[in-house]
């Protein structure tokens, strides 16, 4: 008897952090116009080293990376990327990738696919920009562990970063390539 | 994980204290949530402030922050909360200032030049754990997108100042 009624606390708790978690994700996304579907989920792995140094034609290059520096709960999150309103990738970790977008002006997003087991304040950030053909711009979604000895906390900022600063950390990021979850 | 170096009160006096739009006058607020909504667009000939509080230890009860610019007190937040105001073309300095009880404050402060117009948004981040004797805030401008976003997610206050 105390032991279904422990199974079904269990499962009710289960289930409305599920509930709860479900939809935090989406009011979080509310108004971000960079992002895609709340429920979207990536998985994530390491590529090989081919990767565009110059935009096609007519296009810019996009770098999104995720530093997870100044991190540390673990697991790390999932960090999509979303462009207009869709994702078009995701990171985990010290890790990029990059895509192409048409010139103009684009809004972007970067946003956490799951919670980490800290309590989590901010799961996403959004930031917007113009592109102009042949150009490259490097976007940096900086996850962030905050706190003192007896509390802690996270934050995710989306920031442009200077193309000196990414040549200077390039080689401590992963090249990841990503696929969206069935 | 980042620690917080403690941010000595009279340190965040001393460089709020004359060059910026810090009000020497210690204003107190009281804040309540608001039903309004911020406007559509600035008004004529005027530029549109909003100024973003971002409580980011959400744990902890909340402070009064209060937002100076040009050396007046126009208005506070109270934890993850946001209003807004208008000023004229030109150059603002703008002050936040956190009061967390009998002797401990936080201040940090930026300027920026106003376009009519123009709409600007501002975050002050609050790094605070007062439990742990750690005081700090920043502000810094915001992108749009992230400054729609966060005027989403938070909460409008409407705040009076306690005569």
């Amino acid at each position: 008897m105390a032991q279904a009624r422990f199974m079904l606390l269990l499962f009710t708790t289960v289930v409305l952090a599920t509930t709860a978690h479900a939809q935090n994700q989406t009011a979080d996304l509310a108004g971000v116009p960079g992002c895609g579907d709340p429920s979207a989920k990536f998985s994530v792995n390491k590529a090989g080293d081919q990767q565009p140094v110059r935009p096609e034609s007519g296009k810019a290059l996009v770098y999104f990376i995720e530093d997870d520096s100044n991190f540390d709960s673990h697991p790390k999150p999932t960090t999509r990327a979303g462009v207009d309103g869709k994702w078009v990738g995701a990171t985990h970790g010290n890790s990029y990738f990059s895509f192409s977008v048409d010139p103009g002006v684009h809004h972007l997003c970067a946003s956490w696919q799951s919670g980490v087991i800290l309590g989590t304040d901010r799961k996403t950030a959004a930031a917007h920009f113009t592109a102009e053909a042949g150009g490259i711009y490097y976007f940096e979604a900086k996850n962030t562990t905050y706190g003192t000895s007896n509390s802690t906390t996270t934050d995710i900022s989306l920031t442009l970063l200077d193309s000196d600063e990414w040549a200077l950390l390039a080689d401590q990021y992963e090249l990841i390539t990503s696929q969206r979850k069935k | 994980m980042l620690s917080f170096p403690a941010l000595a009160q009279g340190n965040a006096t001393a460089a709020a204290r004359g060059i910026s739009g810090c009000s020497d006058r210690k204003a107190k607020f009281e804040v309540k949530p608001s039903t309004g909504k911020s406007p559509a667009q600035p008004e004529q000939g005027k530029a549109l402030v909003y100024f973003v509080e971002e409580d980011i230890n959400t744990n902890v009860v909340t402070h009064t922050s209060r937002a100076d610019i040009d050396r007046k007190s126009i208005g506070a937040t109270d934890g993850s909360s946001w209003f807004y105001f208008s000023v004229d073309p030109g150059v603002h300095h703008l002050c936040a200032a956190t009061h967390f009880g009998m002797s401990s404050n936080a201040t940090a402060v930026v300027h920026f030049t106003a376009e009519p117009g123009g709409t600007y948004y501002f975050e002050m981040k609050n790094l605070s754990w007062p439990g742990d004797g750690v005081y700090d805030v920043s502000l810094f401008p915001l992108d749009s997108d992230e400054g729609k976003f966060l005027t989403t997610s938070y909460q409008l206050v409407a705040s009076r100042q306690k005569k």
